[in-house]
């Protein structure tokens, strides 16, 4: 590992129910103070990744491969040592403010709750810590609004609440899961500022992940493309974003209006489920460029480029 | 030509927050005028809560305005009754957000386009089959998805079935309500060059209800900003993107993410607004202009009075910055 890496994620696969693997040995690694973007479609196992690495896999699902965090191995660790961790070292950011929150809690108390957990602090004490909180996150009236509850606040409120929820104990990462997609377009502006604000002035490490490639380009450093669980091209955003190489990259780029007088170029077919997925490349049913030796082998995710690593056979022709 | 027009459209609902609070009123639609011209997509842009939704619902009859006038082709559609209202309602038609919720689970796909066709009986019996097969084809789907159920089909799928039953009647106008946002960037370009596909095809006008700017961009020719039941500012969509004038407008279109490949990785542009800024509740409207309380622009008559529509450079558009004199 290497110095300045914070999270290192080492061949990890994700199994449902035993045998339904829908993450297939991914590898990335979350340097400190930086943003790492993880796009992709519904079901591609972007969310589940955040999930092991927050260990809070659901009952039926475990992981192979191991997890880095601050350099020590997660699998290795106690049970309660992972509960030392969790909201406090790493947090996470979910995209529902509705129903991430405890409707019969104050939102102060659900704050403060952080803050006696993991700093031992003292009921009064994390009130007012949270009260603080709420006025980092820029919501109006602090001291008054420690007490409301949920219901009372807006959606853009809300995640405010979670954000301030998620920093309590000042974490090295923040998973960020989709947190701005229940939002208005002004309101999700807002919040990711805050966001940026907050990352930049504690040097966070937070991980991005969204469907929405824009929100990516406007704020991670480097993003990883997902696809029916494996990573298929990573690269710094900048490069990505300027000359992607995989067909499925530049499928996604094409498949978003840009303009009244360039067409869309969509990508035919349907988002296949983790228990259909075709032979060899997977990505080759749908895949505009696809040839025989596609359908035979899954392609290695190799480095074409520094830092700049692609899944495809392809990698020369398909230069955009 | 016009195809509808809307004038001085309101539908205020009343709200009770609690057993034995005061009943309280909120202001869906507070006086809304537009026109959907033939043969041309008109779109409907706003956030959550602005009453895009429910203008979509007042204009298909759905539910009844308190007040206001909505004219299809001339005639009176609030007023329509009986054969008349039926009438109506085979020249417009619905596709609403959620297609795993707009289609009857227990109905197959047959079934389920073939009951339009039953209940205005357009055609004989005998042609249902015909009719569904081709539509089916119109939408990109085989026939043999005619005997099966709607949890067979993927999102993208469904939403092929929804626009095919809104086409069975051949309608003049088809209403879209959000029909992109629950599904993935792949398929919503797919769906997005379907419906461009079938309007040039078969001449049809939309009115699409979108918060998606983007898209709206993409597929409209012209554009109603909405914002807490108002329409605050009205125009060609090209002219509305290059120039955009309402200050909400500007926000709106600023606070879209985009993909900036060339500028510097990680950077955010820069966008002022106040970060506390919320936008207030449906129910609790601001006096004055409903914007000013989040607007970088208001000065003295923004808080107390509310601005009119007026024309501007072909624009129609409500805020006291444009006020004639």
């Amino acid at each position: 590992m290497r110095d300045g890496t914070l999270l290192s994620v080492d061949n990890v696969s994700i199994y449902f129910n035993r045998n339904l693997k829908v993450v297939n040995s991914i590898s990335f690694d979350v340097d400190k103070g930086e943003i790492f973007g993880v796009v992709g479609e519904s079901g591609c196992g972007k969310s589940v990744t955040a999930a092991a690495v927050m260990g809070i896999l659901p009952q039926n699902a475990h992981y192979e491969g191991e997890i880095y965090f601050e350099g020590k191995r997660l699998s290795a660790l106690t049970a309660e040592q992972r509960r030392g961790l969790r909201g406090n070292r790493i947090s996470m950011i979910f995209q529902e403010p509705m129903t991430s929150l405890n409707p019969v809690l104050t939102v102060g108390y659900q704050i403060a709750e952080v803050l006696m957990a993991h700093r031992g602090m003292s009921k009064n004490d994390a009130m007012a810590r949270a009260a603080e909180l709420l006025g980092d996150v820029k919501i109006p009236s602090p001291a008054l609004r420690v007490r409301d509850y949920p219901h009372q606040m807006s959606g853009g409120m809300r995640q405010r609440v979670m954000i301030a929820m998620a920093i309590a104990c000042n974490p090295a990462l923040v998973l960020a899961d989709e947190p701005t997609t229940a939002l208005d377009v002004t309101i999700q502006a807002q919040v990711l500022r805050l966001l940026r604000g907050i990352q930049e002035k504690f040097n966070m490490s937070v991980v991005l992940i969204t469907h929405d490639l824009g929100l990516v380009s406007e704020n991670a450093g480097r993003v990883a493309i997902m696809y029916a669980g494996r990573i298929m091209e990573s690269a710094d955003t900048a490069t990505l974003f300027k000359h992607p190489v995989h067909p499925y990259t530049i499928g996604l780029l094409n498949s978003i209006p840009k303009g009244r007088h360039i067409p869309l170029v969509p990508i035919p077919g349907f988002v296949p489920r983790p228990d259909s997925l075709p032979e060899g490349c997977k990505f080759s049913d749908r895949c505009g460029y696809v040839e025989k030796r596609c359908k035979e082998a899954e392609p290695a995710l190799i480095e074409i480029e520094k830092g700049h690593l692609n899944r495809c056979i392809l990698n020369d022709k398909v230069v955009s | 030509m016009n195809l509808m027009e809307v004038r001085g459209l309101k539908k205020y609902f009343q709200m009770r927050s609690g057993l034995l609070s005061k009943p309280h009123q909120v202001r869906a639609v507070d006086g809304v005028d537009f026109t959907i011209d033939e043969n041309k997509v008109f779109a409907i842009v706003g956030e959550s809560g602005s009453g895009k939704s429910t203008v979509a619902r007042l204009l298909l009859r759905l539910i009844e305005p308190q007040e206001g006038d909505v004219l299809f082709k001339g005639t009176d559609v609030l007023t329509l009754k009986g054969d008349s209202l039926k009438a109506y309602r085979r020249s417009v038609q619905i596709i609403f957000q959620d297609p795993f919720a707009s289609l009857n689970p227990r109905m197959k796909i047959y079934g389920a386009l073939s009951e339009p066709l039953k209940i205005h009986r357009t055609v004989p019996k005998s042609e249902y089959r015909e009719r569904v097969r081709g539509m089916l084809q119109r939408v990109g789907l085989d026939s043999d998805v005619m005997e099966r159920y709607p949890h067979e089909f993927s999102g993208g799928q469904r939403q092929r079935i929804c626009i095919a039953r809104a086409l069975m009647l051949g309608p003049e106008l088809v209403v879209a309500d959000e029909p992109l946002s629950s599904l993935d960037v792949s398929i919503q370009a797919q769906i997005l060059n379907l419906l461009i596909h079938i309007k040039e095809d078969i001449g049809l006008s939309f009115l699409f209800i979108s918060h998606d700017l983007s898209v709206v961009q993409y597929f409209s020719d012209k554009i109603a900003v909405m914002y807490l039941g108002k329409i605050v500012e009205t125009g060609e969509t090209e002219e509305l993107f290059d120039n955009p004038m309402h200050p909400y407008t500007q926000m709106l279109i600023e606070s879209v993410p985009r993909i900036i490949g060339a500028a510097k990785a990680g950077q955010t542009p820069h966008r002022a607004e106040d970060p506390a800024a919320d936008t207030p509740s449906p129910s609790e409207i601001p006096e004055g202009c409903p914007f000013h309380p989040r607007c970088g622009k208001r000065f003295t008559p923004c808080t107390t009075i509310v601005p009119e529509p007026q024309q501007r450079n072909g624009r129609l558009i409500s805020c006291h910055l444009y006020a004639n004199d």
